[in-house]
C-alpha cells in the first residue's frame, strides 16, 4: 500500500485494476479452466459410452447370429469418431472382429466395455463390445475447449476492468493530473489562468472556475499591496528628502550636514586622511532681503547654491546651515590648510560676480572660515565651533574673505 | 387421487392374461430328445443350423402374421413379432435369408411336420395329434 501511495493517480489507478483483475480473473479463469476441462472429459467418454448404447443391438445381433456384415458396421461406426483407436466385437460362440486405428497406440488407455446380451433373452450373455478411446485426443479435445471457454471469459475479465480504466483515466485522473500540472506552474500573482482540460467533468470544471477566481484574487491582492508598497516607497523618500535636504536650494541641511561631517570624521580616523571645514556666511544679504524682498533673496540663495557647486569637487560636501550661511565639507586633501584656502578664494571670487535675478542685478561678498582636521580639531564639536570661530574673524576683518582658524581665535 | 392411484396399480399389475400354451413338435422320427427350449429359438433364428448329433432342424412358421406365431415368439423371447421382423430384415441386408418353412395354418403345420423327418414346428397346445410329436410345452 506504501509503494501505491508514492504512485500517480493514474499508475496507482492502473495497478489495482490490473491487480485486481490478474488476481481474481486469475483464480477464476483457473477454476473455470479446470471445470470446463473436467467436463468435456467426462463428455467424451460419455459420448462414446452413448455411442455404444446406440450400437448396442446391433452389436448383439452380430454376436448373435455371428454376422460378419453386421459387426463389421458396428465397428466402422464406432471407429468415426476420431477419439475411438480401436474396437472389438467377441462373442462367446467364435465370432471375433476387432479393428484398430493406431495399432498399439500407447495413449489408447481408456477402455470400455459393454457385455452383450442375446436379443431374444435378457439374462443370455453372448458376447461383449470393447472400445479403446485415445486419451491424448480426448484430452487434447478438452483442452481445446476448455482454452476456448477460459479465453472467452479472459475477454469477458479484461473488457469490462480496460474500458472502466479507460474511462476513469480520460475523465478523471487525466483531466486532474493536467490540472495538477498547470496549478504547480503557475506563480501566484501572476495572469496565468488554468485552462480547461480535455474531457473534463463537471466537478473537475467547477474546481478550475473556483482555483482561477482564487488566482484573480491573490493577484488582485498581490498588485494591490506591491502599489502601496511603492507608495510608501516614494513618500519614505520623500520624507527622508525632506529631513535632510534644504527645501529651497535642494542642499543638504544641517542634520544632513551632521552626518556626513561624523562618517568623514571616523573615515579621516580609520584612514588618517587629512580635510577640512569652510564656514560661508553671504554679505550684504539681509539688505538685498530687506529692500528686494523675500523672493529675490530666495532666487539669491539659489543662485548662491549654484555657484558654490559649481567650484567645489563631486566628493565635497555643499549644506546650507540656515539663513545666509552655507558650510562646505572638503575630505581627503592633500595639504588641509594650503587647499583649503585655494578653495577658498575661488569660492570668494564667484560671489562676488554679479547675480541676475529677474529685472535685477545684485553684487554681494562672502566672509569665509576654515578648519583643518585633524590640525584644528578632531571632532565635530571642537572643529565647527573653529571654523565658526575663523569665520567670525572674516566677519570682523571687514568681509569679504576667507581666514584659516588660529589658536588665538579661540581664547576670545 | 386415490381412485386414480387404485386404476394404475390395478393397470399395472393386472395378472397377465395366461396365454393359451403351445406345443413344439417334431416328427416321430426326430432326433431331438436333447433339444432345449434356448435351442428351438436359436433354429428359429436362424443362428443354430446343426445339432451336435448330425441333425439339420428344419423349423417351419406360419404364413402372415397370425396370432399364434406371435404367440410363439412372445413366449420364447419375449419379443414382438414386429421386432422379429425387424431382425430378419437386418439380416436379409447381409445376405443372410430366413430358413423357416412358412405355412398357411396349424392343420398343415402338423401334416408338414409329419411328414419330414428334421421338421420342427409348433401349434396349440391342444390341436397336438398323434402324427406329431410333442417335445415340450411352452406357456
Amino acid at each position: 500500500m506504501k509503494v501505491l501511495q508514492s504512485l500517480t493517480l493514474q499508475a496507482r489507478l492502473m495497478w489495482i485494476v490490473l491487480g485486481s483483475t490478474a488476481i481474481i480473473g486469475g483464480g477464476t479463469l483457473l477454476l473455470v479452466f479446470a471445470i470446463s476441462y473436467q467436463n468435456k472429459l467426462s463428455d467424451s467418454e460419455q459420448h462414446i459410452e452413448q455411442l455404444m448404447n446406440a450400437v448396442e443391438y446391433s452389436a448383439a445381433i452380430a454376436s448373435y447370429s455371428s454376422n460378419n456384415e453386421i459387426a463389421d458396421d458396428v465397428i466402422k461406426g464406432l471407429m468415426r469418431d476420431e477419439a475411438v483407436c480401436a474396437v472389438q466385437l467377441s462373442s462367446n460362440e467364435g465370432l471375433h472382429l476387432s479393428r484398430s486405428k493406431y495399432a498399439e497406440s500407447p495413449s489408447c488407455q481408456i477402455s470400455l466395455s459393454h457385455p452383450l446380451l442375446s436379443p431374444f433373452s435378457d439374462t443370455d450373455l453372448i458376447g461383449t463390445l470393447t472400445t479403446r478411446v485415445d486419451n491424448r485426443i480426448i484430452r487434447t479435445r478438452a483442452l481445446r475447449y476448455a482454452g476456448q471457454v477460459a479465453l472467452g471469459l479472459l475477454a469477458l475479465l479484461i473488457c469490462p476492468s480496460l474500458v472502466i480504466w479507460l474511462a476513469v483515466s480520460r475523465y478523471i485522473t487525466r483531466p486532474i493530473h493536467a490540472y495538477a500540472q498547470q496549478l504547480h506552474t503557475i506563480v501566484p500573482g501572476s495572469a496565468t489562468r488554468i485552462t480547461t482540460v480535455p474531457h473534463s467533468s463537471i466537478e473537475i470544471n467547477r474546481v478550475i472556475a473556483d482555483s482561477n477566481v482564487l488566482l484573480i484574487n491573490i493577484e488582485a491582492m498581490l498588485l494591490d499591496e506591491r502599489a502601496q508598497r511603492s507608495e510608501i516607497q516614494t513618500l519614505k523618500e520623500q520624507y527622508e528628502h525632506l529631513a535632510h535636504h534644504d527645501s529651497l536650494t535642494g542642499l543638504p541641511n544641517r542634520t544632513m550636514f551632521n552626518e556626513r561631517l561624523a562618517h568623514m570624521l571616523v573615515q579621516a580616523k580609520r584612514y588618517q586622511l587629512i580635510g577640512a571645514l569652510i564656514y560661508l556666511d553671504l554679505d550684504k544679504f539681509k539688505p538685498v532681503n530687506d529692500t528686494l524682498g523675500h523672493d529675490i533673496g530666495d532666487l539669491l540663495l539659489t543662485a548662491v547654491a549654484q555657484r558654490l557647486l559649481k567650484v567645489v569637487r563631486e566628493s565635497d560636501t555643499v549644506a546650507r546651515l540656515g539663513g545666509d550661511e552655507f558650510v562646505v565639507m572638503l575630505p581627503a586633501l592633500h595639504d588641509a590648510a594650503a587647499d583649503a584656502l585655494a578653495i577658498a578664494e575661488k569660492i570668494l571670487h564667484a560671489l562676488q560676480q554679479p547675480f541676475e535675478l529677474g529685472a535685477h542685478t545684485v553684487q554681494i561678498g562672502s566672509s569665509l572660515g576654515i578648519a583643518c582636521y585633524p590640525e584644528h580639531g578632531k571632532d565635530e564639536f571642537t572643529l565647527t565651533k573653529h571654523a565658526d570661530l575663523a569665520m567670525y574673524r572674516a566677519k570682523q576683518n571687514g568681509r569679504n574673505n576667507a581666514q584659516l582658524f588660529q589658536a588665538d581665535m579661540a581664547a576670545v | 387421487m386415490r381412485t386414480l392411484l387404485l386404476a394404475v396399480l390395478l393397470i399395472t399389475s393386472h395378472p397377465a392374461v395366461a396365454d393359451p400354451a403351445l406345443a413344439i413338435i417334431a416328427n416321430h422320427d426326430g432326433d431331438y430328445a436333447t433339444l432345449t427350449r434356448k435351442q428351438v429359438v436359436d433354429i428359429y433364428m436362424g443362428k443354430l443350423t446343426v445339432l451336435a448329433n448330425g441333425t439339420f432342424p428344419q423349423p417351419v412358421d406360419y404364413q402372415g402374421n397370425p396370432e399364434i406365431r406371435e404367440r410363439f415368439y412372445r413366449l420364447m423371447t419375449g419379443k414382438t413379432l414386429a421386432q422379429i421382423n425387424a431382425y430378419w430384415a437386418r439380416m436379409s441386408f447381409t445376405g443372410q435369408a430366413n430358413p423357416t418353412r412358412l405355412l398357411p395354418d396349424q392343420k398343415a403345420m402338423l401334416r408338414a411336420v409329419g411328414k419330414n423327418q428334421d421338421a420342427l414346428g409348433f401349434v396349440d397346445k391342444g390341436e397336438v395329434t398323434p402324427s406329431v410329436k410333442s417335445l415340450m410345452i411352452i406357456e
